[in-house]
């Protein structure tokens, strides 16, 4: 009778369950892979992904870089760190994962600078590799010059994402600097490289940001966001094949990618807007820049339930594709650190946008873990994990830690 | 005037006349001996018992020495056929009034008697025997008084049955004058009609009166000298003791209290007898001079009756079976009159808790009432607790809806893939939970404890001394109540408790 009447008394708002969270928080979606020990401040700021493995570093100084085996669970403790001198992991650019080179897998490349008080030859690009192998990049003669020999202060230069811009598609590498003003493409055995040529009317800036695009419009997509442009090269020639121009500082985030048969780039400036480009469908003056036109959609970040206004959202701040319900063809994730997700402030967000459909691309999904301050989205990236591809976002705010979220869009043990 | 008579002074004079039937004023003296030794002499001759009859005469003789028991014992004799008696008791009749009306007939009648007893002694033919005696030859004793006395009298036999109605200014032919005298005056005559008159004397009325006198009965006048009229005699008996005899007016005083006898003016009359509680008793009747009238009162009960409410309560409201029919204000008991018979009493008081019960209102009879309220338990600890109770229900359902709330979010979260284990909101929404079964808990139990406190009541109810019946106007128990007591009850307010004294003085 007693029991009867707690029931009943509980039935009221069925909330007599405290231990229900037990149930709603174990095995969850999201995974949290806390910090390392060997990664300094802002863990989760910098991330990449590929060969199922996971590499995340902080931002901007003295952040190293710790590789984790993706999985479901993931394992909770690196596989190996990279750059565990922080001193020398100062304003690493995005590690950006490199198929195979000299036979090995799971490995990425990243800035590398040195030792405050060390001068030794380590510096640079360096690529590492999850079976702990390292090798080093070769690298234009101005870069090294003006970012890795001069001092003890590389890649410090500026404030943004550091003195070197990363990417990567199929078998190919793409680098450029924003303080050399240059851009070049690596070989596929990442032996040798050649420099695009920079236009003219590209200067300022120009190297910030890169894309590596493939499909059927191959393209090495070179940003200058202080102008907003953003030069179009042919990987292959390294020719110049246009440019298109948004207000600046559009072109601070790239990312390419092929999904449906076309080569897309996707173009942030980081403050709320993403253009997402058929490449295919651009008309192209090679002695000029020209506006995109209706070949380039705006994604936009609306308001929902969740997310009161997209203002100081930061949406844009990183981009990533995959696959991540499965179905073979890509979605896009955008990242805004910003966001104030219900009501809590900075918690930040990933827009996972389909690109299926006639009318453009479409919100599909809202992931965030609304927590003060962790700025999740401040990196992003896709990571395959069983049969599709996981999002993997940075929480460099309060928790530092990657937020993996293992469920995606294909409702599984953990969604329910 | 009647209320004149109850306080008679001593200078008013009374005559008053009984007939056969015994008189109330004199119940108990020598007069009325001898007249039930008269008419129970009277009574045996009737039925031939002549020496039981002599006997009877004798003896009312010894108790009031008057001429006519003599020669009624005479007359017995003689039917007896003991003449010697007959003849010894008519000499003593003729010695004890010698001036007797008929003192010659008798004379005569001694001899005829002394004849036959000595034809008898002789053994020779008797002589003619006396003319047998009959029943009318009784004679009758007339008894004529005046206060005061010594009023001269006379009393007058009609002789010729067909004579005028005696007037005393006329030559009343017809009429015989048979015995001279004054009162106090008593005569021996035969059965006939008489007239009586006692003239204009100092400074009082003449007065007279017929007198229809019957064989062997003793009739007794008194005279109302100062009015000059001969009076009738009432006695009003009742089965309530004490009821209140009115006479003629109701208004007035009452004549008396029962039973009650006394004279009062030949003449048309209205006698209503009143009891409280009783109906009243009326009747009217007509009386003439010299007449007595019995008349017994036998009073019924009212149909109603009445309660008299009080109480311990300084103003409360009565209802009766539902009808609102007063309210007693703290000073003079609630007087509320109803049907006999049992009737559901309902008295409200503030603070108070309602007296409800059946009291028998009593057929024609009062019944006291004494309210005795009990304070109505105290519900403050009981809203207390609801308040409370209401309270903490309220905060576990905002908190469980918070925690409701989160719950949803965090499960649409999970769905949508986007839910980390150390989501902050899980111990929040825990905390939730658990102040919300907290609150429900308590909230539950203050529940319980204010359903319980309005529920339970330590204290008696309100209840009532009923007294017993008591007839309309009795002071008797509300004296009893008055003696000096003191007493000793519990008593509970505003949440506190302590005991209580009082006294009665």
């Amino acid at each position: 009778m007693r029991r009867l009447a707690w029931l009943g008394l509980c039935a009221v708002t069925a909330s007599c369950s405290w231990s229900r969270y037990d149930a709603l928080t174990k095995d969850p979606p999201v995974v949290l892979l806390e910090r390392p020990a060997s990664v300094g401040a802002r863990f989760g700021a910098a991330l990449g992904a590929g060969d199922g493995v996971v590499i995340a570093g902080g931002q901007p100084a003295q952040a190293g870089m710790a590789l984790f085996v993706a999985g479901d669970p993931p394992a909770a403790t690196p596989v190996t760190s990279t750059c565990t001198d922080l001193s020398r992991c100062r304003s690493t650019a995005t590690p950006t994962h490199v198929p195979s080179p000299q036979g090995r897998s799971g490995c990425f490349v990243a800035g590398i600078g040195r030792g405050e008080a060390t001068l030794d030859d380590t510096a640079g690009l360096v690529g590492t590799c999850v079976d702990g192998g390292a090798f080093k990049l070769p690298v234009p003669d101005s870069f090294r010059a003006r970012v890795i020999e001069p001092g003890l202060m590389p890649f410090s230069i500026v404030g943004f994402d550091g003195v070197v811009a990363l990417a990567s598609a199929g078998n190919r590498l793409g680098a450029g600097s924003p303080e050399t003003h240059e851009a070049w493409l690596y070989a596929p055995d990442l032996a040798s490289f050649s420099v695009v040529p920079r236009p003219a009317y590209a200067v300022k800036s120009y190297g910030m940001a890169v894309a590596v695009v493939d499909g059927p419009t191959p393209t090495f997509a070179v940003a200058a966001p202080a102008g907003g442009l953003v030069v179009l090269h042919d990987p292959v020639s390294g020719a110049a094949r246009g440019c298109i121009r948004r207000a600046a500082p559009w072109g601070v985030v790239m990312q390419g990618f092929t999904d449906a048969g076309k080569s897309w780039l996707a173009v942030s400036d980081a403050a709320g807007r993403v253009d997402l480009v058929d490449l295919a469908a651009l008309a192209l003056d090679p002695a000029s820049c020209v506006e995109p036109g209706v070949a380039a959609r705006a994604l936009s970040c609306a308001a929902t339930e969740d997310l009161a206004g997209c203002d100081g959202a930061a949406f844009g701040f990183a981009l990533a594709h995959g696959d991540l319900d499965g179905d073979g063809d890509q979605e896009l994730l955008v990242g805004a650190p910003g966001a104030n997700v219900r009501e809590v402030p900075n918690g930040g967000a990933v827009f996972v946008f389909d690109l299926e459909g006639g009318d453009g691309p479409r919100e599909t999904l809202f992931l965030s873990d609304a927590q003060a301050e962790d700025q999740l989205g401040s990196a992003i990236t896709a990571a395959r994990v069983g049969g599709h591809d996981v999002a993997v976002a940075g929480v460099p705010g309060t928790r530092k830690a990657l937020a993996v979220f293992l469920c995606g869009m294909s409702p599984g043990a953990r969604c329910k | 005037m009647l209320g004149g008579r109850r306080r008679t002074p001593r200078w008013t004079w009374l005559l008053a006349l009984a007939l056969a039937a015994p008189v109330a004023w004199a119940e108990g003296s020598a007069i009325d001996a001898a007249k039930r030794a008269m008419e129970e002499g009277q009574s045996l001759y009737a039925e031939k018992k002549y020496a039981e009859a002599a006997a009877a005469f004798a003896r009312a003789y010894s108790l009031s020495p008057y001429a006519a028991f003599l020669f009624n014992e005479g007359v017995s004799h003689e039917r007896l056929g003991d003449f010697e008696h007959a003849v010894a008791t008519f000499q003593r009749y003729l010695s004890a009034d010698p001036t007797a009306p008929d003192a010659e007939s008798v004379r005569a009648r001694i001899r005829k008697l002394e004849a036959a007893i000595a034809a008898k002694k002789e053994q020779r033919e008797p002589p003619p025997p006396p003319p047998a005696a009959k029943e009318d030859d009784m004679r009758a004793l007339v008894l004529v008084e005046s206060d005061p006395a010594g009023a001269p009298t006379e009393v007058w036999e009609r002789v010729d049955p067909g004579a005028a109605a005696f007037r005393a200014e006329l030559d009343n032919a017809g009429w015989r004058k048979v015995m001279t005298g004054a009162t106090p005056l008593a005569a021996t005559l035969q059965p006939g009609k008489y007239h009586v008159v006692i003239d204009k004397w100092r400074t009082y009325n003449r007065s007279e009166s017929d007198v229809e006198v019957a064989a062997g009965r003793v009739h007794q006048f008194k005279a109302n000298l100062s009015q000059g009229k001969f009076m009738a005699f009432l006695r009003v008996t009742s089965s309530v003791k004490g009821a209140q005899i009115y006479l003629d007016d109701r208004d007035e005083e009452p004549w008396g209290t029962a039973p009650r006898g006394e004279l009062v003016k030949p003449g048309e009359h209205k006698v209503r007898v009143e009891a409280p509680g009783y109906d009243p008793f009326e009747e009217s009747f007509t009386i003439e001079a010299g007449q007595r009238r019995e008349i017994d009162a036998t009073l019924e009960r009212v149909s109603y009756g009445y309660l008299l409410l009080d109480g311990n309560a300084p103003r409360f409201e009565v209802l009766v079976d539902g009808r609102p029919v007063g309210v007693f204000e703290g000073q003079k008991a609630l007087r509320i009159k109803e049907k006999a018979g049992r009737h559901r009493v309902v008295a409200r008081a503030d603070g108070k808790k309602v007296f409800e019960d059946e009291i028998e209102v009593p057929l024609g009879q009062s019944r006291e009432v004494h309210v005795v309220f009990v304070n109505k338990y105290g519900r403050g600890a009981a809203w207390t607790a609801a308040v409370g109770s209401v309270a903490f229900l309220g905060a576990g359902y905002y908190l469980g809806q918070k925690s409701n709330k989160i719950y949803d979010d965090m499960k649409a979260d999970r769905a949508a893939g986007r839910l980390t284990g150390d989501d902050a909101r899980a111990g929040k929404g825990r905390a939730y939970a658990l102040g919300a079964d907290g609150a429900f808990a308590l909230g539950g139990v203050l529940a319980v404890l204010a359903t319980w406190e309005f529920l339970r009541d330590p204290l008696p109810p309100s209840g009532a001394q009923v007294d017993e019946p008591r007839d309309f106007g009795d002071k008797r128990r509300k004296a009893e109540r008055t003696r000096p007591s003191v007493a000793f009850a519990p008593l509970v307010l505003d949440g506190q408790r302590g005991l209580a004294i009082g006294g009665m003085f």
